[in-house]
């Protein structure tokens, strides 16, 4: 919704690839001299010149993106809009950048080298697709339609909330034959021109361009740098390199965050001895924990634990595990439940190993549901 | 104050007129000469100058670098230059390509100023319709003409011209 608002801002008038054409304009005189009909015709010609605009814009929600530690191809996701009025590639790259584009925690790490890649959307299935996804620049971007763009990371072993910002840098390239990465503009024809540059995961070297100056005439096209500045540092120098407005690049800046990739939903239900909801001694509360992996790894090793609470007592036999009623010895591997202290009482905690000895790790996306009971002394 | 103003544009108006003939005559612009009419069609892009005195400055220069947004002005002169009176003079011009009319630019003495949706039906810019998809009618909009219309309200005497102008935003 943020991205939305944010191209709608931009879009002006123009809406379709107008750069180069020839607008020609004819009047046509009718009159009349001596009786006699006549006519005559002028016309005025000149060309529409190219502009160049188009912006980067982190597309996470306004936040960073939650990775877990050791992920392999934890994504980021950005927009490119072409505002110019004429279609063009735009070549890409990914940069670790050293400031936190949402504040704290403040960039700590980097993702491991060498695995910071880019490919755009093909438009055929919404989101990153590894197999569909495979371009290393846009092409062919035309008007004011955004295209999603991935940066693509493996996230070392690291600790929950580490920040890893990552700035993607966008350089303007000619469009016009699809399916060939266009040959970047590194100047325009008005003395701007772009920085140096590796960019389509580093196959395209793009050199400085140079100064360079065309005198404005009506019946050529000319170039212009017309995009507008960065919002955020886009590399990891001290000098915290930002993109400058006119200079056929734009750039913006989007983070990894560690957290953890365990996500627990507590809640409880009252069954009191009536039948109602009144927690009064002897009533009984039920315990659920909906227990779901986020991210895009298996989880290996997971044993959920809960401590029975102070004042009630566990209810012998109430442990179920997605609905299965579970057993209360540590009789592995009948199930992989147990009330601990079972045997000497009272029990102190229950504990449900969802890797069924280290054997089977979890996956991300499906909720294991844990239920038990006490009863309040 | 008005007037001043309006001298100031009309001169720089003719000195870019000017450059335009001298410089580009054949590429950006076109008279013809059949007849009794000497007929031009010119075409300046306006830029705006804020002045450090607040005023806001107009020039009118050769349309070298044009983008999107800009805007056009079109400079139609017609003269008459044989030795009788030119008469039931009437001006067409198509919006050209790229291009949308600018609301309420077209100018011309003593000419009734028509405008059209489809080249066919001319009408006065309160009295145009144009139809949505539901097939409603809607007053036209400036950007929705196609076409202007000056119909000439006198007789052009030997030696005498005519101007008439009118702005576009180039899309």
């Amino acid at each position: 919704m943020l991205l939305f608002c944010f191209a709608s801002f931009f879009v002006s008038a123009n809406v379709y690839a107008a750069a180069g054409d020839s607008v020609s304009s004819t009047a046509t005189i009718d009159y009349v001299i001596a009786g006699t009909p006549a006519s005559t015709n002028a016309t005025a010609v000149f060309t529409e010149d190219r502009r160049i605009n188009f912006i980067v814009a982190d597309a996470n929600g306004g936040a960073s993106v939650p990775v877990i530690s050791d992920m392999t191809n934890a994504v980021l996701q950005f927009s490119v809009t072409n505002l110019g009025n004429a279609t063009q590639d735009i070549l890409l790259t990914a940069v670790n950048t050293s400031v936190n584009p949402y504040g704290l925690p403040a960039d700590n790490f980097d993702p491991l080298p060498g695995t910071l890649r880019v490919f755009a959307e093909s438009g055929l299935t919404p989101g990153y697709q590894a197999a569909e996804d495979t371009a290393v620049f846009v092409d062919e971007l035309g008007l004011n339609l955004p295209r999603a763009v991935y940066v693509i990371a493996d996230i070392p072993a690291q600790v929950i909330d580490d920040v890893a910002a990552i700035a993607l840098i966008a350089q303007v390239a000619e469009g016009g034959a699809a399916g060939v990465e266009g040959v970047a503009i590194n100047a325009d024809d008005n003395g701007r021109v772009s920085p140096a540059g590796v960019f389509s995961n580093g196959s395209t070297n793009v050199a400085a361009g140079i100064s360079n100056i065309i005198p404005d005439s009506a019946l050529a096209m000319e170039t212009v740098f017309n995009d507008p500045a960065g919002l955020n540092p886009e590399d990891v120098s001290t000098a915290l390199i930002q993109d400058i407005a006119g200079n056929g690049q734009h750039s913006d800046a989007g983070a990894y965050q560690i957290l953890s990739p365990v996500n627990i939903l507590k809640s409880v239900t009252v069954v009191d001895t009536l039948g109602g909801a009144d927690p009064h001694p002897g009533a009984t509360l039920r315990y659920q924990l909906d227990v779901t992996v986020s991210g895009n790894t298996s989880v290996n090793n997971l044993v959920i634990t809960d401590s029975i609470p102070a004042n009630t007592t566990y209810s012998d036999g109430s442990i179920s595990l997605n609905g299965v009623s579970q057993t209360d010895a540590n009789d592995a591997p009948a199930d992989y439940s147990r009330a601990v202290d079972i045997l000497s009482k009272p029990v102190v905690m229950i504990e449900v190993d969802l890797s069924q000895g280290g054997t089977v790790s979890v996956a991300p996306g499906i909720t294991n549901v844990i239920i038990f009971e006490v009863t309040i002394n | 104050m008005k007037t001043i103003k309006e001298k100031v544009m009309n001169q720089k108006i003719f000195a870019s007129l000017l450059i335009a003939i001298f410089t580009s005559f054949v590429s950006i612009s076109a008279s013809a000469e059949e007849g009794a009419i000497r007929f031009s069609n010119n075409a300046f892009k306006q830029v705006i100058t804020k002045n450090a005195d607040g005023t806001t400055q107009y020039d009118y220069v050769e349309p070298g670098l044009v983008l999107p947004n800009d805007v056009i002005l079109y400079e139609i002169v017609f003269e008459n230059i044989s030795d009788k009176p030119v008469e039931n003079i009437v001006v067409n011009n198509p919006i050209a390509n790229n291009s949308k009319y600018r609301g309420n630019s077209a100018t011309g003495d003593s000419t009734e100023i028509t405008f059209s949706v489809d080249g066919k039906i001319f009408a006065a810019a309160d009295a145009l319709t144009v139809k949505d998809k539901s097939g409603k009618s809607w007053q036209a909009k400036p950007e929705d003409y196609t076409a202007i219309r000056w119909v000439y309200k006198k007789a052009l005497q030997p030696g005498e011209k005519g101007k008439v102008t009118y702005k576009t935003a180039i899309k």
